[in-house]
C-alpha cells in the first residue's frame, strides 16, 4: 500500500464517520419508535424494570404503532450507567423516549440536550441510610464527620442532600466517600466506611447481616424519593405529535392498571425481573406514608413543579450543572391533559401540594 | 516448557493454592462481615449448580464467546494490516506512528462516554472495544516481528533478486509469525476480559459480563464468584489452545 | 492544508526529513485539523463533537481552579507506588521462577492461575481486606505490573540460560557468577519490555478503578463529567491520559535504549 493510499483511506475513513455522525442528526422516515428502558441480565432472560412490563404486557401500544406501520423498539441500557447512557442516546438521536431519573434529565437539558417530561409518575424509589451492624450510631446526626458512602451525581445524591439539610447539616459535615454501590457495600461490610447512603439493596445488606437499616424515606414527604419518569426527546415530539400521544396514553394506562390496589401483588412480581428477589421488593413497598396509588400519579401537580424547582437549585448550587435552567421548559404538560379527558382516567389521580 | 511433569511435582504445585483456599474457607466463617466478600464454598456450589440448572451460565457465556471471537477476528485483521504497513513504510510509520501509541495508552474504559455518544451504548459498541482491545497488541507485534526479520535474510533475498513483494511475502512474513502469534496470544486475553468489561458497561443482553453486573447489584456474590472463575478458567483454556495451534503450526520454524 | 511530497521517496535526503523529530508531531496535527474542520463544517453538533478550542479552554479552567493537579497528581501517586512496587516484586518472582525449579513445582501454577484472575473482580475482596483507602487501589495496579515483569523476567532469564549455560559451564561460573554475568545482562532489553506492557497496564487498570471507587484521580474526573455530561472535561481527560501514557512510555523506552547502549559499550 502507497503512503497515497495509506492517506486517502484515513481521510475516506475520516469522512465516513463524520458523515455517520452528520446522518445521526437527521431525522429518518418514522419506522419504529425507541423507549430505553433498564435491563437485567437475569437467569438466561432480559428482565426489564416493572413499568416497562406492566406496559408490554398491556400489549395496547404495540397494537395502536402497528395500525400506523410502527414498530416499538426496547433499547436495553446497564443499570450501571443509567444516566449518562440515557443522555448520550438522547443526544445523538438513537432514542426517542426513556423512563430514567430526574437529576440525569435536568443535567440534559442544562447542557443543551433538549428533552421534554411526557408523563410524570413512576414508583419513586426509596432512599436507605445503612450503618454497619455493630454501630451505635441511631441517626443521620450521630454520623457528623464520619465517613458516608454514596456514589456521586447518581439521582439518589439529591434525596441525600435534603436529609442532611432537614438535620441541620451540610456536605460539608461528613467525609464523602465515592464508591459504587458494589464498593460501597463492601466497604460497608469491612467497616471502612460509617455509613452506607443507597436504594433497596440495603435490604440484601442487611440480610445479611452486614449492615443496618437507620433511615428510609419512606415516613419522610415524597420529594425524598427518587423520582424515574417518562422523557422524550423535543425533536422527536415536535416532529411526531401523534405518535408521542400514543407512547404518554399507553404510559397512563400502565400507571392506571398498576395504580389498582388488585394488581399491587403482580406489579411486585413483575418487579422481581430485574433478579431482585420478592421478599426486597414487598418490603420496599410497606409501610410507606406515600399511598399507593399515589407514587403512579401522572399529574404536573405543584407538589411535582416544587420538586422540579428545588432540585434544579441544588444542582446549580452543588456544580452538577453549569448552566441556568428554567425547571418550567421541562414540561409538556400537552399529552397528559389529553390522555386525562378519557372518563375511565379522569379524576382518577387528585392533586398534591407540596409537603 | 513441554518437560513432563511428574505426580509429586503437580501435587506440590497444588499446596499454595489448597492452602489459598483452605484461607478462603477460614475467613468465609471468620465473620459475617468477611462472609460478604469470602463466600463459603456450600454457598459458592449451591450458587453453581444453580446458575447450572436455571440454564443462565452457560447461554451468557456462549454470547459472550462469539463476540470475543468477532471482535478478536475484526481487531487482528486490521491489526495484521495496519502493524504491516506501519512496518513496511517508514513514512506511514513516521506519519501515523505517534498517534496510534498515544491513543492506545488512553484506557479503553475512558473512551466509553465516546463511544456511547458517537456509537450507541448497544453491540456495535462492544465490538468496537473488544476489536480495540485485539488491535493494539497484535499491530504492535506485527510491527515488531517484520522488522526483526534478520538482515541476512533480506540480504540473501536480494542477492536472489526478490521483489519487494515476494521478499515481503517469503521472507519477512515467516520470520514475523511467532510474533504475530505472539500478538494474537495477548489480543485473545484483552478481547476476552474487555468482552466482559464492554458486557457491563454498555446496556445488558446475554453476556457473562451483563449476568456478573446483574449478580452484583443484587448482591449474590457466589454468582460473581462463579462468573470470576469461569472468566478466568475460560481465559486459561483459550490461551492453552491458542499456544498449541501456534505450536503446531510453526514447527517448521526451529 | 496541503503536505507537498519529495518524489524520491527513497533518497537519503528524505530519511532526514523524516527523521526530524517534529515529524512525530505531524498525525496529532492533522487529526486536530480534522477535528477542528468537522466542528466548522456544521454537519456536527458541539454536543456530539467538542470543539477542540473549547476543550483547551476546559483545560486551562481546570488547571487554574486547581482541580486538575489534584486528580492528576493523585492518579500519578498511586501509578507510582503500584509501579514501583510490583516491579520489584515480579523481578525477584520473576528471576526465581526462571532459576528455581523447585520455586517453579511449588509456585508455578498458583503464578498461572492468579494471572488469569481479572483484578476488577477482586475489588470487593481487596476492600474488605484493605479498606477504601490508597491501598487497594496501589494493589491493583501493582498485580498489573507484577505479572508482566514477572513473566518477561522468568521467560527471558529462562531463555538466555538455555543459550548461554554451555559457555559458562566452559568458563567454569558459579551459578550466581552466570546469573550475575550472563543471565541479567542478556534478559534486560526483554525484561525492560515486560516492564512498558506492566506501565501501559497499570495505567489502564488505575482509570478503571478510579471509575469505581474514588475521590480523586484522572478515572474519576471523567467519570463525574460523564455523570453530569460534560463531554469538554471527559475529552480533556482522554487527550490527558492518551498524552502521559505516551510520556511515560516514551521515558521507558528511553532507559531501555540508554541502558542497552552503555551495556553495548561495556562489552
Amino acid at each position: 500500500m502507497s503512503f497515497r493510499h495509506f492517506l486517502l483511506t484515513l481521510l475516506g475513513a475520516a469522512t465516513l464517520t463524520s458523515a455517520a455522525l452528520a446522518h445521526a442528526e437527521a431525522a429518518p422516515p418514522l419506522k419504529v419508535v425507541r423507549i430505553a428502558t433498564i435491563s437485567f441480565a437475569n437467569n438466561g432472560k432480559v428482565g426489564h424494570t416493572a413499568e416497562s412490563a406492566v406496559l408490554d404486557n398491556d400489549g395496547w401500544l404495540q397494537a395502536e404503532l402497528k395500525k400506523r406501520g410502527i414498530g416499538l423498539e426496547w433499547v436495553p441500557v446497564s443499570p450501571a450507567a443509567v444516566g449518562p447512557q440515557v443522555n448520550e442516546g438522547f443526544a445523538n438521536g438513537r432514542i426517542d423516549f426513556a423512563g430514567y431519573g430526574d437529576l440525569p434529565s435536568i443535567i440534559a437539558n442544562a447542557s443543551g440536550i433538549q428533552t421534554r417530561l411526557i408523563v410524570p409518575g413512576g414508583p419513586g424509589s426509596n432512599t436507605y441510610l445503612v450503618v454497619p451492624a455493630g454501630s451505635a450510631a441511631k441517626s443521620i446526626k450521630d454520623l457528623k464527620g464520619k465517613r458516608i458512602a454514596l456514589h456521586r451525581g447518581r439521582p439518589w445524591e439529591y434525596p441525600f442532600s435534603k436529609l442532611l439539610a432537614a438535620n441541620g447539616l451540610t456536605f460539608n459535615d461528613v467525609k464523602i466517600v465515592n464508591l459504587n454501590p458494589q464498593a460501597g457495600a463492601a466497604a460497608l461490610a469491612s467497616g471502612s466506611v460509617d455509613a452506607f447512603f443507597t436504594l433497596d439493596d440495603a435490604y440484601l445488606l442487611a440480610d445479611k447481616g452486614v449492615g443496618k437499616i437507620i433511615w428510609d424515606s419512606k415516613q419522610s414527604s415524597p420529594d425524598w424519593k427518587m423520582r424515574a419518569e417518562l422523557w422524550g426527546r423535543k425533536a422527536f415530539i415536535d416532529q411526531y405529535p401523534d405518535v408521542t400521544q400514543l407512547i404518554a396514553t399507553a404510559h397512563i394506562r400502565a400507571a392506571h392498571w398498576s395504580a389498582q390496589e388488585a394488581n399491587r401483588k403482580a406489579y411486585y412480581q413483575l418487579a422481581t425481573g430485574s433478579g431482585i428477589p420478592l421478599s426486597v421488593v414487598e418490603r420496599e413497598y410497606a409501610g410507606d406514608i406515600t399511598p399507593w396509588k399515589d407514587r403512579f400519579s401522572p399529574l404536573y401537580d405543584t407538589f411535582l413543579q416544587d420538586h422540579y424547582r428545588d432540585e434544579v437549585v441544588y444542582a446549580r448550587n452543588a456544580g452538577v450543572i453549569h448552566a441556568d435552567l428554567d425547571y418550567r421548559t421541562l414540561f409538556d404538560t400537552r399529552f397528559v391533559d389529553a390522555a386525562l379527558k378519557d372518563p375511565a382516567l379522569a379524576g382518577f389521580w387528585a392533586a398534591r401540594r407540596s409537603q | 516448557m513441554t518437560a513432563r511433569v511428574s505426580w509429586p511435582d503437580r501435587l506440590r504445585g497444588l499446596a499454595i493454592p489448597a492452602a489459598l483456599l483452605l484461607l478462603w474457607q477460614w475467613a468465609a466463617h471468620h465473620s459475617t462481615a468477611y462472609a460478604y466478600a469470602f463466600v463459603p464454598f456450600e454457598q459458592v456450589w449451591r450458587g453453581a449448580v444453580q446458575a447450572l440448572e436455571s440454564g443462565g451460565l452457560l447461554p451468557n457465556l456462549g454470547a459472550s464467546l462469539a463476540r470475543t471471537c468477532a471482535g478478536l477476528l475484526i481487531g487482528s485483521v486490521l491489526g495484521l494490516a495496519l502493524g504491516g504497513v506501519l512496518a513496511m513504510s517508514t513514512l506511514a510509520d513516521k506519519l501515523a506512528g505517534t498517534l496510534f501509541h498515544a491513543l492506545r495508552q488512553v484506557p479503553l474504559l475512558a473512551w466509553a462516554p465516546l463511544i456511547g455518544l458517537w456509537f450507541g451504548n448497544s453491540e456495535p459498541a462492544r465490538l468496537l472495544v473488544i476489536s480495540l482491545a485485539a488491535l493494539y497488541p497484535v499491530t504492535l507485534n506485527t510491527f515488531e516481528g517484520l522488522h526483526q526479520a534478520e538482515s541476512r535474510h533480506l540480504e540473501l533475498a536480494s542477492l536472489y533478486q526478490l521483489t519487494a513483494w515476494q521478499q515481503f511475502w517469503r521472507v519477512r512474513l515467516p520470520a514475523a509469525l511467532p510474533h504475530v502469534f505472539t500478538g494474537l496470544m495477548h489480543a485473545l486475553t484483552f478481547a476476552w476480559i474487555s468482552a466482559v468489561g464492554a458486557e457491563m458497561l454498555f446496556s445488558a443482553g446475554p453476556g457473562i459480563g451483563s449476568m456478573m453486573l446483574t449478580a452484583e447489584t443484587n448482591q449474590q456474590m457466589e454468582i460473581v464468584l462463579i462468573c470470576v472463575i469461569t472468566i478466568s478458567a475460560m481465559g486459561t483454556l483459550m490461551n492453552h489452545a491458542l499456544t498449541l495451534a501456534a505450536r503446531r503450526l510453526l514447527r517448521w520454524h526451529r | 492544508m496541503s503536505l507537498s511530497l519529495p518524489l524520491p521517496l527513497r533518497g537519503p535526503h528524505w530519511r532526514r526529513v523524516l527523521a526530524h523529530p517534529a515529524f512525530l508531531l505531524v498525525s496529532p496535527l492533522a487529526l486536530l485539523a480534522l477535528w477542528q474542520a468537522a466542528c466548522n463544517s456544521g454537519a456536527v453538533s458541539p454536543q456530539l463533537l467538542v470543539p477542540p478550542l473549547q476543550v483547551w479552554r476546559t483545560a486551562l479552567s481546570l488547571a487554574a481552579s486547581g482541580d486538575l493537579w489534584l486528580n492528576l497528581s493523585a492518579s500519578l501517586y498511586r501509578l507510582a507506588v503500584g509501579f514501583v512496587s510490583g516491579t520489584v516484586l515480579g523481578l525477584l518472582v520473576g528471576a526465581l521462577l526462571g532459576t528455581s525449579p523447585r520455586f517453579v513445582v511449588w509456585v508455578g501454577p498458583t503464578f498461572n492461575v492468579l494471572r488469569q484472575v481479572p483484578g476488577i473482580a477482586l475489588v470487593p475482596a481487596l476492600i474488605l481486606l484493605l479498606g477504601v483507602g490508597e491501598a487497594f487501589k496501589i494493589v491493583l495496579v501493582g498485580k498489573a505490573v507484577f505479572f508482566s515483569v514477572a513473566l518477561a523476567t522468568s521467560e527471558s532469564i529462562r531463555a538466555v540460560s538455555g543459550r548461554w549455560s554451555e559457555v559458562g559451564t566452559l568458563y567454569r561460573l558459579s551459578r550466581w557468577q552466570q546469573l550475575r554475568h550472563i543471565a541479567l545482562p542478556a534478559s534486560l532489553s526483554p525484561v525492560l519490555t515486560g516492564m512498558r506492557i506492566g506501565l501501559n497496564r497499570a495505567w489502564m487498570v488505575l482509570v478503571a478503578t478510579e471509575l469505581i471507587a474514588s475521590e480523586s484521580g484522572l478515572g474519576q474526573m471523567m467519570e463525574m463529567a460523564r455523570q453530569m455530561f460534560q463531554m469538554d472535561v471527559v475529552m480533556v481527560g482522554i487527550v490527558l491520559t492518551g498524552v502521559i501514557g505516551f510520556g511515560l512510555d516514551r521515558g521507558l523506552r528511553l532507559v531501555q535504549r540508554m541502558l542497552l547502549q552503555r551495556q553495548g559499550g561495556q562489552q
